[in-house]
């Protein structure tokens, strides 16, 4: 029975880190369509501050994340309420950025 | 029973390898097109998608890992609800910068999709006519065909 656990266990690990890597080559590539990721479309289509700020702490939420589970890794660790924080933060600062280009955007055609 | 049981972890363990290998092809081979995965309908690629994607990631894999990491391998007795905060808020996120975003492109018509030109003309309107009153009954006498009525006429 454990060798079973260990063959599934095995093969999972190997689909997850498989499928991870299939993702990140391809959007490493570009076959996946990352043109315009941070971009505002709505405005005048340049560099979104807003966007570049939520990229950057999504990534560093998840690497700190992953960082916690690799030091203790006998149980899921619980996000501090502070990086639930800064995650509701940017994206609440992102969400205000987009809200105002729309409403920039909504006025210049006059609706 | 023990060994029906292996049998059947075996077959079971042979087939998700199976299922995942094929899956993994299919998108190797561009089978399973991931070319749009974030992308929204115009074609530009959405940060909110990318989020969802990143944490979805970093929660399976980190939960994988310390299921396989436990002897035995076991599933954790409980998920942090602050974990079911960071996918709800990302996700949330994701609705309403997609409702943000629609209302913005509804209200420019410039943003609004162009009228298909390719269409062909339509079909003249069909009259029908109204139906035609139904012919009137004729009434047909047969012939007299009994002799004494013959000869009683006659």
């Amino acid at each position: 029975m454990s060798q079973l656990v260990t063959a599934l266990g095995w093969e999972v690990s190997l689909f997850l880190g498989a499928l991870l890597l299939s993702v990140v080559h391809k959007l490493l590539a570009g076959t996946i369509k990352t043109q315009g990721l941070l971009n505002d479309k709505l405005a005048d289509g340049g560099l979104s501050p807003a966007r570049v700020q939520l990229l950057v702490l999504t990534l560093s939420a998840s690497g700190y994340y992953l960082i916690q589970v690799a030091h203790d890794p006998t149980k899921l660790p619980t996000p501090p309420l502070e990086l639930l924080g800064v995650v509701g933060g940017s994206n609440l600062v992102y969400l205000g950025a987009k809200l105002r280009s729309a409403i920039e955007h909504r006025t210049q055609s006059g609706g | 029973m023990l060994s029906l049981s292996l049998v059947v972890g075996w077959m079971l363990v042979v087939f998700i390898g199976l299922l995942g290998a094929s899956i993994l092809w299919l998108i190797w081979t561009n089978k399973i097109d991931l070319k749009h995965l974030i992308s929204e309908q115009n074609g530009d690629a959405s940060l909110s998608r990318f989020q969802l994607l990143v944490f979805t990631f970093v929660i399976s894999v980190s939960l994988f890992y310390i299921v396989v990491a436990a002897t035995p391998p076991q599933f954790p007795d409980k998920i942090p609800p602050e974990i079911l905060g960071l996918l709800g808020i990302s996700a949330g996120s994701y609705v309403i910068s997609k409702a943000i975003q629609k209302n913005a492109e509804m209200a420019s018509p410039s943003t609004l999709p162009a009228p298909a030109t390719n269409q062909p003309p339509a079909a003249p309107p069909v009259i029908i006519a109204p139906a035609a009153p139904p012919p009137a009954a004729v009434i047909v006498t047969p012939p007299v065909t009994d002799p004494v009525v013959q000869a009683r006429g006659s």
